[in-house]
């Protein structure tokens, strides 16, 4: 599992490694039953706190994408074929906003608009 | 091409038809002897005369297994990655041994009761010298016959696919975490044979004598603790470099960032390269082959080669080769 962080990034670092999870569920390259690295272990290849970790895969489990199992750490569930079921769908989105000179920040709002809709 | 079909149909010829050819005869034999035995027969000797005993009919049944099956399986093992064009020394041995153990085992078998022939009671049987001496020289030519006619050519390692390492804004943090592991149907097997193990532990215990169960016991023991061990590797690349860490944590190895002079991507087969599966130590070169398939290889400053299996091998030697980059840059 790749995994790349920017902390100069204005975004908290737990989002950007659920960012990162999420993208992988999305590209297909994690999939439903793939075990989650230990988060100590990301925590300390990527040398940030723990909670940092555990923080992320709070979301991650908020979201049904990661489900907690006992014995063997967070697994990816399901929800991952959905994901990638949706990828190409944004990929088109942020085409056509890219042609439309339409910034990924007004993008991704007008998505969270019509969601909550 | 030409080359491919003959170096296959030698270890065809050595690894499987040898094999086929020397069980299917010594069972024949064995049928035949059949009809004029006593019951049981002598399968054992010790420095006195015969010491075990077992009905007829195990014999053929023994043969089919030891000098039948148990060499194909060695035989098939090497034929497969030679089907591929893989080429070196285990591939060459396999066959041959294979060869030789069927002839061995499959005369000593059919010879044990040819020599029993006629005799009222297995007590009377005679020693197996002469069986012996028939069996290993007989063994040891076709082994030597079939190791010479193996194709001697050295293994073609697939050229290594360039790595571009990963780029990273500045302040950008990369990591990798993986695992390397054994396939399903491998896994299984080993759990199987650990089971297995602990079974025979347990009915020992109950049935058998002390000794041979304690020994059952340590193999068991021992099964689990290899299987746990080195089943499964946790691999991580970072910017200190890459962590191979076994299952149970009971072996680490390490290549540091600024250690690493180049990092490619191959393709591994552990018999042809590496001489097995695990933990493998060649010159040269240290590898953790739990399956074939795609590997990253490092080479470190000294020109020493670190290779370890895992999925999804390019993103790792992406990420890596930047660590690498990174350590260098740091450095100068």
């Amino acid at each position: 599992m790749l995994l790349r962080i920017d902390p100069t990034s204005s975004q908290p670092l737990y989002d950007q490694i659920a960012g990162a999870v999420r993208g992988q569920a999305a590209a297909g390259t994690l999939r439903d039953g793939d075990r989650l690295p230990a988060a100590r272990e990301v925590a300390d290849a990527l040398d940030v706190n723990l909670h940092t970790v555990l923080k992320a895969y709070q979301l991650l489990r908020d979201e049904g994408l990661v489900e907690m199992r006992r014995g063997r750490g967070a697994v990816v569930s399901a929800h991952a074929a959905a994901l990638a079921a949706l990828r190409d769908d944004a990929l088109a989105l942020a085409a056509r906003a890219r042609a439309l000179g339409v910034g990924a920040d007004a993008v991704a709002a007008l998505v969270r608009a019509a969601a909550e809709e | 091409m030409a080359a491919v079909g003959k170096a296959f149909s030698r270890a065809l010829g050595a690894g499987v038809v040898t094999p086929v050819v020397a069980s299917l005869t010594a069972i024949a034999v064995e049928l035949v002897a059949m009809g004029d035995l006593p019951d049981p027969v002598a399968t054992h000797w010790g420095p006195q005369g015969p010491n075990g005993f077992a009905p007829a009919w195990t014999v053929p049944l023994m043969t089919a297994l030891v000098a039948g099956v148990l060499p194909l399986v060695l035989g098939v093992s090497a034929l497969r990655a030679v089907a591929r064009g893989e080429r070196g020394f285990t591939l060459r041995l396999l066959p041959a041994v294979a060869a030789g153990l069927s002839v061995f085992l499959g005369t000593l078998l059919a010879g044990m009761l040819v020599l029993q022939r006629g005799l009222e009671s297995a007590d009377h049987a005679g020693g197996v010298g002469p069986v012996m001496l028939v069996a290993l020289p007989a063994g040891a030519v076709v082994g030597i016959v079939a190791w010479l006619a193996q194709s001697r050519e050295i293994g073609v390692a697939a050229p290594a696919a360039a790595v571009e390492p990963l780029t990273l804004q500045p302040g950008e943090r990369a990591v990798w975490l993986g695992r390397s592991e054994m396939s399903p149907w491998a896994f299984a097997f080993i759990v199987a044979a650990t089971l297995a193990a602990w079974a025979g532990a347990v009915l020992m215990w109950v049935g058998g004598d002390a000794a041979a169960a304690g020994i059952v016991t340590a193999v068991a023991v021992l099964l689990t603790v290899l299987s746990f061990t080195f089943t499964v590797f946790r691999v991580r690349v970072d910017a200190a470099g890459l962590t191979v860490t076994s299952g149970a944590g009971l072996v680490r190895m390490r290549v540091p960032a600024a250690d690493i002079a180049s990092v490619t991507v191959i393709e591994v087969h552990g018999l042809a390269q590496f001489g097995g599966y695990g933990i493998r130590q060649i010159p040269g070169a240290t590898a953790i082959v739990t399956r074939a398939g795609r590997a990253v290889e490092v080479t470190r400053r000294s020109g020493r080669r670190f290779v370890v299996t895992v999925d999804d091998a390019p993103t790792a030697a992406a990420v890596l080769a930047a660590a690498g980059e990174a350590a260098h840059a740091a450095q100068d």
